[in-house]
């Protein structure tokens, strides 16, 4: 169809193209997403970020200290005896319905073998010691102590040492990285430079302290990773972040766009308004907007929408009563368990709840979720933890949250896609938040915890995306000469 | 300067919109500006795209060629416009255009009237009740050969001192709770510090015995229905030489409760009242998988399917026609049963009054533009505006959310811990009594007795019966079968009588309630009062029962 030659008014093109195959003409689609581009872009320009004080205190006492305390972590007999006492008086939990595998929940089968190994054939005196595989410390910022993993090159290196921060989301803790550390940390022949990690636990998480004190959302923790940062001497680094980390980095990214490098994440995700107009619009046309290739992964709206609603129940009661559902995850090892497994399976590959194993042996190293759960368990901070959801959605309270997700941000920005991420969105929807996109991959296999289960994917994604990062940095006078919307 | 940023970021982002320029430019002035395209009908915007970045790559341009080049365009762009606009002034032209607009807003306005009626008489549209199995089994298995078992066994309430010591001893042993945030109190779900004085209340001063003896004073009873053991309490009139009728009248309680729940209630509907010619003999029952009732492990067990059990059990009980009363999910089983069997139920009570039917929802929805039409502006705040309402609804609705996909993976908390499981329910209570009171350490609760509360989350407890009755939840939102969908559209006959207290969770005045209850025939609207009425404000209900039930009467005496 030619729209340039026509000569009868607009309106029956219009109707037409409804009319075409049931669905709107691409080409069409496409000219009225640019549009509501355009509208976003010239007529609201994004939200200007306020003054955000940068030293909140956020501890019980006011006991200020700078000091970096060497941390190891220790299972006292007293914790590991309680812990196996309550998984061996552990309740006879209802069984599953007939047939139903992991679709009202864990199966109660699934569940019984994990707790069973947790009881039986746990290690706990040497699962500390993977704990401590790596130099850990714990310091005092902004009246919280948080605890960190800081791994500096140790021999002497040919290039640039880049220190990057790896934030982790919920249910893990920084533990999730440590599978992925050893393959990340080697130095590569092809690389030119070699990194210097920094893993925090989000506060509230594993043996970083959680507030007492409301409003602690993750561009308040972005803060303090800041402030963490600035303590280790890095004014400016690089950020990997994935799941509810990602709410931090991307803030960081937002607030700090000198500071922070890149920012390269397993989770990408634009929340800009047009982001949503653009999805919806999509979803008439769904070639105008991504690659057939990947449709599935957007389209339909209502499978996707159905298949989010059964799976954020969790969400809702995270982000609305942490503290009611806190009280039995503390209390109960198995609880604790039953409320993290099913989320880990789901977000694997949706399709393993049918599957009365989840298929959670064969893709993870049931080791690795214990030392998580255990963590969870040593340190009780069920409640803390998710109370950053409750934070994260108190929109009313802090509209910040959101409008630090609406003003898109200069820094480089580096996506890896796995086949079953929660959310799946393309290049051009990305580059709305972070205009300045450098680097893309979209795979074929792998799901939400890539530290976990595709580590290898993962290192190798960073490392190709800092490297571009790298070059954008040393590009960027092109642009700076011409053009100020890049600086 | 300005203008050529803005190109820039036009080209960067929005290559579409230059591409829709270019195309109107026409080939010549852009073969004179030295771009080359596709003779300007264009094969894509992507086409287009590479070739620009491709040529001021090649030919080395710096960035300010690249600015101007664009610059040129937008400048042709400007003036083909111009010479289009001229073009459009020609006559024919001018009277196409008209013609086509005509053409398209009678076509629209056809279309609007067609979508107008469809919709109408899609809303007003009643289907077919669907076949339901009044035998289905639900038992472990495949149903016995024989005759099934049919006999009603008396039972007992017992909180026996092991399981009461193991109780005891879990909650003592319980690890600290962790500490509310400063300065809220009941904001971010149950308050740690109110929940740590509840549970030294449960498990020092709160008397299982008394407790077991309280609920025995009634006759419990059990009989497998269906292949489940369904618990009930049958209570007779007290007063043997009473002259008028006795009616039989099924209580079915919701969540989280069990036949606990009208334990207050039941004594009055069972004692003669002045003025009334009747007086109840009630059957309290336990819904399958809650309290003592026995839970199935299939698929499938919803609102429906216990309407059907629930009537099963009343027909061996002797009762071929019988009254209802019954609040929150029991309220949803009693519609369905009384949907379905009208030759059975004579009069529908609730505290819970609902028309889940498409047509009120969408009443609903308009009404928000003008809400005094629609309801008495002295209950105006019990609906609208909407915006509290689902502001409410999406910060309370998380429980049913959790419960309605996943209730076995909260349920292992509540099967595991006590003071979980006191937590969990103890908030629910709290929020459904009051939704006011968040800025409360008990949140609510207070408005209820508390050893109701614990008499409840001991039941639960002692039963283990938790994820069983969420299963409920479940069910009742699968999108597996089509029955409750189609049900809800089908209006309910029977004789219909509702209480409307403050703080239901929903409230929908008379009006909207006759979508679905065409014939009700008694309404009461009162300003306090929460879900669990039956605990909270039982004389208030009782009477409502009384009164409602002397409209159905009248209303079959005039038939």
């Amino acid at each position: 169809m030619k729209y340039g030659s026509r000569n009868l008014g607009m309106f029956p093109n219009v109707l037409g193209m409804f009319i075409k195959l049931g669905q709107i003409d691409r080409n069409f689609l496409r000219k009225i997403i640019n549009f509501v581009d355009l509208i976003f872009n010239k007529l609201s320009p994004p939200p200007a970020i306020p003054y955000i004080p940068q030293n909140r205190w956020w501890g019980e006492k006011d006991n200020a200290d700078d000091a970096l305390r060497p941390f190891k972590v220790r299972y006292s007999n007293k914790m590991i005896e309680e812990l196996i006492n309550k998984l061996e008086n552990r309740k006879n939990f209802t069984r599953s319905l007939r047939q139903s595998a992991n679709r009202y929940g864990l199966n109660r089968d699934l569940l019984n073998d994990v707790l069973e190994y947790w009881h039986r054939s746990y290690d706990f005196r040497n699962r500390e010691k993977v704990l401590n595989k790596y130099p850990q410390y714990v310091t005092n910022i902004q009246g919280l102590d948080i605890h960190y993993v800081h791994i500096k090159p140790s021999q002497p290196v040919r290039g640039k040492v880049l220190p990057i921060l790896l934030i982790h989301g919920w249910p893990t803790t920084n533990r999730e990285y440590f599978g992925f550390l050893d393959d990340f940390l080697k130095p590569k022949e092809e690389y030119d430079f070699i990194f210097e990690v920094i893993v925090p636990n989000l506060p509230g998480f594993g043996y970083s302290q959680g507030t007492n004190k409301q409003g602690l959302a993750p561009y308040q923790i972005g803060i303090i990773f800041k402030n963490l940062m600035s303590r280790l001497a890095h004014q400016r680094f690089y950020i990997h972040a994935g799941d509810i980390g990602l709410w931090v980095g991307s803030h960081m990214a937002t607030m700090y766009q000198d500071d922070v490098l890149g920012l390269h994440t397993n989770f990408p995700q634009s929340l800009m308004p047009m982001t949503l107009i653009k999805y919806i619009l999509g979803s008439l046309n769904p070639s105008a907007v991504v690659d057939l290739k990947y449709a599935d992964r957007m389209y339909p709206v209502t499978k996707l929408l159905t298949r989010f609603l059964e799976n954020t129940g969790y969400y809702h009661m995270h982000a609305t009563r942490p503290d009611t559902i806190g009280v039995g995850m503390e209390e109960s090892p198995s609880a604790l368990a039953s409320w993290i497994l099913p989320n880990i399976i789901v977000a694997t590959n949706p399709t393993f709840v049918d599957v009365p194993d989840g298929k959670l042996l064969e893709t993870y190293d049931l080791n690795d979720i214990l030392d998580i759960l255990t963590t969870y368990w040593h340190c009780q901070c069920s409640t803390t933890a998710i109370r950053v959801y409750a934070e994260f959605n108190a929109i009313f309270q802090d509209p910040l949250n959101f409008i630090l997700e609406w003003i898109p941000t200069k820094v480089p920005y580096g996506a890896i896609k796995f086949r079953h991420e929660i959310i799946y969105q393309p290049d051009d929807f990305l580059r709305d938040k972070y205009p300045n996109l450098v680097h893309s991959v979209t795979l074929d296999y792998g799901g939400h915890f890539a530290s976990l289960e595709n580590p290898q994917a993962l290192a190798h994604s960073i490392w190709t995306a800092v490297r571009k990062m790298e070059n954008f940095h040393l590009n960027k006078f092109w642009y700076l000469q011409n053009n100020d919307y890049y600086l | 300067m300005k203008f050529s940023t803005d190109i820039i970021r036009i080209m960067e982002k929005h290559k579409g919109l230059i591409y829709l320029c270019r195309i109107r430019t026409g080939t010549e002035p852009e073969r004179k500006s030295g771009l080359k395209t596709e003779g300007g009908t264009g094969t894509g915007i992507r086409g287009e795209k590479t070739e620009v970045e491709c040529r001021s790559a090649s030919t080395s341009t710096t960035l300010e060629g690249r600015v101007r080049m664009i610059y040129t365009t937008k400048i042709i762009v400007a003036r083909t416009h111009v010479q289009r606009e001229g073009a459009r002034t020609c006559h024919s032209t001018r009277r196409t255009h008209w013609k086509v607009l005509r053409v398209f807003a009678v076509t629209c306005a056809f279309l609007l009237a067609l979508g107008a009626v469809m919709t109408s008489s899609w809303l007003s549209r009643v289907p077919r009740k669907p076949d339901i199995d009044t035998n289905k089994w639900w038992g472990v298995g495949a149903p016995p050969g024989g005759a099934a078992d049919d006999t009603i066994r008396r039972f007992k309430i017992e909180f026996n001192n092991t399981v009461v010591q193991a109780l005891r001893s879990r909650i003592r042993e319980r690890r600290p709770l962790t500490k509310p945030l400063e300065g809220v109190q009941s904001e971010y779900g149950m308050n740690t510090v109110y929940l740590e004085k509840i549970l030294e209340h449960w498990q020092g001063t709160y008397d299982f015995q008394k407790r077991a003896e309280m609920l025995n004073r009634f006759d419990h009873y059990k009989t497998q229905i269906q292949g489940l053991d369904i618990h009930f309490i049958r209570a007779k009139p007290a007063q043997r030489d009473f002259q008028g009728t006795v009616l039989p009248l099924l209580l079915l309680h919701g969540w989280p409760s069990s036949s606990k729940e009208f334990d207050k209630i039941i004594p009055m509907l069972t004692t003669p009242r002045k003025g009334r010619g009747f007086v109840f003999e009630v059957v309290a029952a336990d819904l399958p998988g809650f309290g003592f009732s026995e839970g199935t492990t299939k698929p499938g067990l919803n609102p429906v399917q216990i309407g059907v059990i629930m009537r099963n059990l009343m027909l061996r009980l002797g009762f071929q026609q019988f009254y209802v009363h019954a609040g929150d999910w029991g309220a949803q089983c009693a519609m369905h049963m009384a949907t379905l069997f009208p030759e059975h139920v004579l009069g529908f009570h609730t505290n819970m009054p609902l028309s889940s039917m498409m047509v009120s929802q969408l009443k609903i929805v308009l009404g928000a533009f003008y809400p005094s039409f629609l309801v008495d502006s002295k209950y105006l705040d019990r609906i609208y505006p909407l915006k509290n309402f689902f502001t409410y609804l999406i910060r309370e609705s998380g429980y049913f959310h959790i419960q309605a996909t996943k209730p076995d993976t909260i349920g292992v908390a509540l099967t595991d811990s006590p003071s979980g499981l006191a937590s969990y329910i103890m908030e629910k209570m709290a929020i459904c009594t009051n939704r006011d009171q968040l800025n409360t350490p008990h949140g609510g609760l207070e408005g209820l007795n508390i050893e109701d509360v614990l008499d409840t989350v001991t039941i639960a407890w002692v039963n283990s019966c938790i994820v069983t009755s969420m299963r409920l939840y479940a069910e009742g939102y699968s999108t597996k079968s089509s029955e409750i969908s189609i049900l809800h559209e089908i209006p309910t006959i029977v004789p219909t009588g509702a209480i409307n207290f403050r703080y239901e969770v929903v409230y929908q005045p008379d009006w909207i309630l006759k979508d679905k209850f065409p014939n009700l025939v008694h309404s009461t609207t009162h300003d306090f009062g929460g879900h669990f009425v039956a605990l909270e404000y039982p004389n208030e209900l009782v009477d409502d029962i009384f009164a409602a039930t002397e409209e159905f009467l009248r209303f079959h005496a005039s038939k």
